[in-house]
């Protein structure tokens, strides 16, 4: 069988990358690199000493850094290049009109586009062995922390071939930046410990984490492999060893984002839809199912306690979460996830020029100008009743929070949503030059002057809260009983008004659907 | 058999970056391409020829209206259609660090081909092409024209029976002109269906078997290259030269039926002369009869460009 029979996208990027002097160039700086550490380990160590498996542990983590920065970032960047560099040279039309399938396409450059960094990430192997040798490191603890590596990577380098799809011309930096700032997220712990989410503990730097140190040395020679995830995720309150969770976190993104490249990559560029609406809802379930099968219940907070010595000494300490402080923690976060969602289901004039040739005045009846109502209305009262739920099983029952309270909370949670994205649905088909980005400004301003008006109504107040609710929904995040209570009917009265700003927002979606519908019949 | 049928083909969008942005690049395009035609779409830029072929190739959706390639509708079936077609667009790069055989092996495998014929096909191509002596070569130390050559080589490496070529002629010397015509002129003998766009019309009037004219996303002509050219024309100008000054040559042509329009041009009388081929004999004969010392007789043909900027001018014809 010939090589390029396996993937000819691969096989391309390989014969690009792996020539031989390209080769001979980067092993020869891997060794370089490689003796480097060696000489700083050989000068400092004495052999056999205790501390030469520390500093051959050192030595490792070193070498394993360096990997990951030239697999992680290093790939990540050629794939951020993958389809975005061959739009720009012209060349990406040829590829779509040959007969690869989207899927090979998608899996030639999510693997070949980094080739060249696989090939580093190989050349620093000899020294990482070395130094696993020295420190002593079991073999199950290395594959556990190689797959980590670079399964991880694998997943960043999925998204970065789906930015790279998405990316228009001229904003290659913009998609370095987000792809960096995703790595940074999702790599470093801003919080300190104090946060309700360990995302910091999802990259491939996790990997680190799987180095054995002197102190976990005794544990780790009596427990298998599988239980390298140091502290066990709680999902549903199942006890799940974090690196289990990771390879599977791994698997699931990686596929999500395959999904999405192999959907669109042969597509027309200007007709590109990241998810069908049913992948779209499917996505956003996926995200909130994590989100809240993994949520803490639990706030941590650094607290300085005092030492033997009389020195405070910080430690890590958790309180539970307050039920209506956890469910506005869940639908804060829950909502960029629907936003996303709802920016992917929108239609532009184009897409709904193509409706009405397929479908007719179908297309541009009620029916349609409810779009994508929907799916985001489903999806945030399935998200509300999620959080409700699991607040009434986990949290202990308090008197300023119930679930009546909490679904009211979620439904204007829901309306919320719906509304400003049947807003943004019907100025993305308003005749503009940008009318998306137009509409997101207006909303942003919006938000701003509703805010600084409240100031003088003093709508910020328990008593205020429902009336800036009506045009502010987020006033009704951390909703209580007390809050509800003093002043039942403004915020019953404030939900049902929601529901009329979103028909609002129809009846205009309408109207356009209608001029396009227009357009189309002429003559 | 229809190569190319398009029925009502439109395409609208809004361009961001456009000062009218409200862009109808295609306005309900009704063609049709028989099998083995050289077809020329011609037009000034932003006419939409750019467009209407990429929608040929299934390398955009139209608003509205469908295209069938070899019977297959683009849109519906683009990977079968695609089968059918091969495609250079106007400006484009190829791999440079790969080799001249580097790079028609990835194409040969990502169309796939059968990988036992695979080198086979390879060669053929090269030769095709006349890149024989580049076959090692990396592509980014090839000349222009010889780029466009590798263009045109991948285009035909799945051996697809429509090529679809936008401005391959731009950016070329004389002499890569001429070798592209000649090349194109191989492949239309070898049965293949081209459809070509370009802005040098005296190439495309060489090679055309028809043409079709643009503008602002709508056809203002089709049809075969002579019926075209042909087009609501009475009158053919005819160029008379004598060999002296001597007879009164305007005289003489202001009196016979069908001369209209006489006209001295140099050392020539030009006229307009509504007749065929038999009654242009006859006016001629009888010139020469009347003692006229007839040196030259010449029928003025209008040129494509010519007939381009009438048409797209508005002048009447």
């Amino acid at each position: 069988m010939n090589v390029s029979e396996l993937n000819p996208e691969l096989v391309r990027n390989a014969r690009i990358q792996l020539r031989r002097g390209r080769m001979l160039a980067a092993a020869v700086i891997c060794v370089a690199v490689s003796l480097s550490c060696a000489a700083y380990y050989l000068d400092k160590s004495p052999s056999g000493s205790f501390s030469a498996i520390e500093d051959g542990r050192n030595l490792f983590q070193l070498v394993l850094g360096l990997q990951i920065v030239a697999l992680l970032i290093g790939g990540g960047l050629y794939c951020l290049q993958s389809v975005h560099r061959e739009k720009d040279l012209n060349t990406f039309d040829y590829q779509r009109i040959t007969r690869m399938t989207p899927l090979e396409l998608t899996t030639g450059k999510l693997l070949g586009a980094p080739v060249m960094t696989y090939f580093i990430f190989l050349c620093l192997m000899p020294i990482a062995c070395w130094a696993a040798i020295l420190g002593q490191i079991p073999v199950s603890a290395l594959l556990g922390i190689y797959v980590v590596a670079i399964l991880g990577s694998v997943t960043y380098h999925a998204l970065a071939v789906l930015i790279s799809l998405l990316l228009e011309r001229g904003a290659s930096a913009g998609g370095v930046l987000f792809f960096l700032f995703m790595v940074g997220i999702s790599s470093i712990d801003f919080s300190q410990g104090e946060s309700v989410f360990a995302i910091h503990s999802i990259s491939p730097f996790y990997a680190f984490k799987l180095v054995p140190s002197r102190i976990a040395d005794a544990a780790l020679r009596y427990q298998p492999w599988v239980d390298l995830g140091l502290k066990p995720d709680s999902f549903f309150g199942l006890q799940v060893p974090h690196f289990w969770v990771l390879v599977a976190l791994y698997a699931t993104l990686t596929a999500w984002f395959l999904l999405a490249c192999a959907r669109n990559i042969k597509r027309d560029p200007t007709a590109y839809e990241v998810y069908s609406p049913g992948q779209g809802f499917a996505f956003v379930l996926y995200l909130n199912i994590l989100l809240l099968g993994f949520f803490r219940w639990v706030i941590p907070h650094i607290e300085y306690m005092q030492s033997a010595d009389g020195r405070p000494s910080p430690a890590v300490q958790y309180r539970p979460i307050y039920p209506s402080i956890a469910e506005e923690v869940f639908l804060g976060i829950s909502l960029w996830f629907f936003v996303i969602l709802g920016l992917v289901l929108l239609r532009n004039r184009d897409r709904v020029r193509r409706r009405i040739r397929e479908f007719g005045a179908a297309a541009a009846g009620w029916g349609a100008a409810l779009w994508p109502a929907p799916y985001l209305l489903a999806g945030a009262v399935l998200a509300g009743l999620g959080i409700v739920d699991m607040i009434r099983l986990r949290l202990d029952r308090r008197a300023d929070w119930n679930p009546g309270v909490g679904l009211l909370e979620a439904g204007f949670f829901a309306m919320w949503i719906v509304r400003d994205l049947l807003y943004l649905q019907w100025m993305n088909l308003r005749r503009a030059r940008r009318p998306l980005v137009t509409g997101i400004l207006y909303l942003v301003v919006f938000y701003i002057c509703a805010r600084t008006f409240f100031y003088p109504l003093k709508w910020y107040g328990p008593s205020g809260a429902p009336y800036a609710a009506i045009f502010v929904p987020f006033q009704a995040f951390g909703l209580n009983a007390a809050l509800f209570l003093s002043a039942t009917n403004a915020w019953i009265f404030a939900l049902i008004l929601l529901p009329c700003e979103a028909l609002f927002f129809v009846f205009l979606q309408r109207r356009e659907l209608q001029k396009l519908l227009a357009a189309s019949s002429q003559p | 058999m229809n190569m190319i049928h398009m029925e009502k083909l439109s395409k609208e969008y809004e361009a961001a970056s456009k000062k009218d942005w409200h862009v109808v690049a295609a306005d309900r395009l009704t063609l049709e391409i028989p099998a083995g035609e050289i077809f020329g779409l011609v037009g000034p830029n932003g006419a939409g020829k750019t467009t209407t072929l990429k929608m040929i190739c299934g390398l955009s959706v139209p608003t509205a209206g469908r295209v069938l390639v070899n019977g297959i509708d683009v849109e519906r079936q683009p990977e079968e259609a695609q089968r059918h077609m091969g495609y250079l667009a106007d400006f484009f790069s190829l791999y440079d660090e790969l080799k001249v055989w580097e790079y028609f092996d990835y194409f040969a495998h990502a169309y796939k081909l059968d990988p036992g014929a695979i080198p086979a096909r390879i060669e053929e191509v090269i030769r095709a092409v006349g890149l024989e002596s580049k076959r090692e070569a990396a592509i980014g130390g090839l000349s222009r024209g010889m780029k466009q050559r590798m263009g045109i080589g991948r285009a035909i490496i799945h051996d697809p029976p429509l090529i679809v070529l936008d401005e391959p002629a731009a950016g070329l010397d004389p002499r890569a002109r001429v070798e592209l015509k000649d090349l194109l002129r191989k492949l239309h003998r070898g049965g293949k269906t081209i459809f070509i766009t370009s802005h040098i019309l005296s190439d495309l009037q060489e090679i055309c078997t028809s043409v079709a004219i643009i503008e602002k996303g709508r056809l203002l002509r089709v049809g075969r290259l002579e019926d075209v050219m042909g087009e609501g024309k009475i009158l053919r100008r005819i160029r008379i030269r004598l060999a002296s000054a001597e007879f009164a040559l305007e005289a003489w042509l202001a009196a016979r039926p069908g001369v209209s329009g006489i006209a001295q041009a140099e050392a020539a009388v030009q006229i307009d002369f509504e007749g065929d081929n038999p009654a242009l004999a006859a006016l001629v004969r009888a010139l020469i009869e009347a003692g006229a010392p007839v040196c030259g007789v010449e029928e003025l043909t209008e040129t494509l460009e010519q007939l381009y900027s009438r048409i797209s001018t508005g002048e009447p014809t």
